[in-house]
């Protein structure tokens, strides 16, 4: 089994919010870093996978299983991270380890300590007390004591301050080392997947912009500024989008070096980063 | 899903004194409706359950750990059986301690009041599972309480009418007992598989 | 074994490992056998994704500079003296093309380069 998930023709509507023909992968022993702004489906999508909400159409599959019929052995091997903790507050951490220990088979309350330690928290203190850094690690925790294969992760980082971030990456880093994990994360902070994801998705209104390696994207992709004489139909079709100004244009392209062998020297020719690629992926020509 | 159960049990943690405590002071001031007590307190116990998953969005915790829907709904169906239980069997040791030997208890009024809390349950437990994650099941939860507490008087209504006694507390008899009791247990069965089609079908907030 | 690589370089993460492995391995700081950390190790040491430093790896057991064994990690490879020296003279060439390049820019003679050469040779 290659794929640890993968979505096919999933279609979902509710309100005004729809997602159109989502097929997506998800690699085994990797980090897929999943991104879009807000409300572009992304945990819809998350949710779909841990069956918290069911398509309207086609198929979820994790584990190369359905829910249907193998919820149970799914979820076992899942452990998830959502942005707002799903915890009882009026409990301390040891309370709400005991309460989700007993929920998994596999559950090691000797890796759990070693990981409370690691995080510095404080098992017998509510969790009403804790910041929303120690929070987030405390989800980490509970995700990891049970040998869980996939790590869900529903934009973990979004409360987090600059340090308490690159921590948490950095124990993200730690996971990897085992290439029988995968990581799953849906984000909007780039600076989080730069230095951590293998591959990157993109969903923008509810479809799939696109999958890619994050070298391909590294890459293929560039931003080119230069002047408006540049432009003509031959050379638009290099561009995924084009911004123009008085000044000249700006623009991206997923073919680096044939644009780059075509401006030699007459534009100024940038990789582009995550959110550089995000921002002119969604705007026409 | 024994897990499910037990954890309904233990998130009460201090709470069990409370009601005890509750318990104590309803026969300690020798009130004599028993199958109130028992059908109210039943009720408590098992609403809070339900309000503290609200509270917390235990619904997006429990279901994304190894669970089915099926076995969260079924483990709030054992659980009201179970708290009824358990505050019958207080609420008779709790009368033997304060009352000593002079009690005179009708096994009927106990029953009575379990039947009780099967059938306002059965109606109920459905809806909130129909508004779980919304504001408006907290005024349900008001509704609920609200139901048992009529339920009785309808009861003894029901019950005067049908004897023409005057007294204010129905002494149950056998048929209407056993009548009460197969439709309680129907509509609860009902209820439960509804509850089940109904969560199965709700997307998870 | 250190590798130091740069955020803000043109050159490609992976190739920025490949090529240091690879100088180390010509320079002989590194010898036939020696141990790499694991891909998933040196990820994490460098805090680059893990996919990065597969590729650099691919490609070094590609052009023969390490192999790998399932299980057990990556090694250096044995280097065939006579390849060493073929790639350390095209290293060479590579870097005396610059100097006529960047001379002929300037207006200097081979005359003028050959004189300079022969004044830094003595010297060093």
């Amino acid at each position: 089994m290659e794929h640890v998930i993968e979505l096919q023709h999933v279609h979902k509507s509710f309100g005004e919010f729809k997602l159109t023909d989502v097929s997506l992968q998800v690699k085994k022993g990797f980090v897929t870093g999943f991104i879009g702004g807000n409300g572009a489906g992304k945990s819809t999508i998350m949710k779909m996978i841990l069956n918290l909400i069911q398509p309207d159409s086609g198929k979820v599959r994790v584990f190369g299983l359905d829910y249907q019929t193998s919820e149970k052995t799914i979820k076992e091997k899942i452990g998830f991270v959502f942005n707002d903790s799903p915890f009882y507050e009026e409990l301390t951490l040891q309370e709400m380890k005991n309460l989700i220990a007993p929920c998994y088979r596999r559950w090691n309350d000797a890796l759990f300590h070693h990981y409370c330690d690691q995080f510095d928290l404080p098992l017998k203190q509510r969790l009403k007390s804790f910041s929303d850094g120690m929070k987030m690690k405390a989800s980490l925790a509970m995700a990891l004591s049970h040998h869980a294969e996939l790590l869900i992760m529903d934009e973990p980082t979004t409360n987090l301050d600059p340090v308490f971030r690159r921590e948490f990456v950095e124990h993200l880093h730690e996971v990897m080392l085992d290439e029988g994990k995968t990581i799953f994360m849906a984000t909007h902070i780039m600076s989080d997947l730069s230095s951590l994801a293998d591959y990157i998705t993109y969903i923008h209104r509810g479809e799939i912009i696109f999958s890619k390696g994050a070298h391909e994207l590294e890459e293929n992709f560039a931003i080119v500024r230069g002047g408006l004489e540049l432009l003509d139909s031959d050379t638009e079709q290099y561009f995924l989008s084009i911004k123009r100004s008085d000044n000249g244009f700006e623009a991206l392209t997923s073919n680096y070096k044939t644009v780059a062998s075509l401006f030699d020297g007459e534009a100024i020719i940038e990789k582009a980063n995550l959110e550089e690629i995000m921002y002119y992926s969604r705007g026409g020509k | 899903m024994v897990h499910l159960i037990k954890k309904d049990l233990i998130i009460h943690k201090f709470g069990w004194f409370i009601y005890f405590a509750m318990l104590a002071i309803f026969v300690f001031v020798d009130r004599n409706d028993t199958e109130f007590i028992i059908a109210l307190m039943s009720a408590i116990v098992t609403v809070y359950v339900f309000y503290f998953d609200e509270h917390a969005n235990g619904h997006k915790l429990w279901n994304a750990l190894p669970f089915t829907r099926k076995e969260f709904v079924s483990a709030r169906y054992v659980i009201l059986i179970i708290n009824t239980v358990i505050i019958s069997g207080a609420f008779i040791a709790l009368k033997l301690i304060i009352q000593g030997g002079s009690v005179q208890l009708t096994w009927q009024e106990i029953v009575g009041g379990s039947i009780l809390v099967i059938i306002c349950s059965a109606w109920f437990f459905p809806v909130l599972y129909w508004l779980s994650q919304s504001n408006r099941i907290f005024l349900c939860f008001v509704f609920y309480i609200g139901s048992v507490v009529i339920g009785v008087y309808l009861l003894s209504d029901l019950f005067r009418s049908k004897t023409g006694s005057l007294v204010g507390s129905p002494i149950w008899h056998g048929t209407m007992l056993l009548n009460l009791g197969l439709l309680a247990i129907c509509l609860y069965f009902v209820s439960w598989i509804i509850s089940i089609i109904i969560y199965n079908k709700k997307e998870i907030l | 074994m250190q590798i130091l690589i740069s955020n803000s370089s043109k050159e490609a993460i992976y190739q920025q490992i490949k090529n240091q492995i690879k100088e180390k391995v010509m320079a002989g700081e590194l010898q036939e056998g020696y141990a790499l950390p694991s891909m998933r190790q040196l990820a994490k040491d460098l805090h680059i994704s893990v996919i990065t430093t597969k590729r650099a790896y691919e490609e070094l057991e590609k052009e023969g500079f390490i192999y790998s064994i399932m299980g057990k990690g990556s090694f250096i490879a044995e280097q065939n003296p006579d390849i060493i020296k073929e790639k350390k003279l095209a290293t060479i060439e590579e870097k005396l093309v610059e100097v006529i390049v960047n001379s002929k820019e300037l207006g200097l003679s081979l005359h003028d380069i050959k004189e300079w050469m022969t004044i830094l040779y003595e010297e060093r």
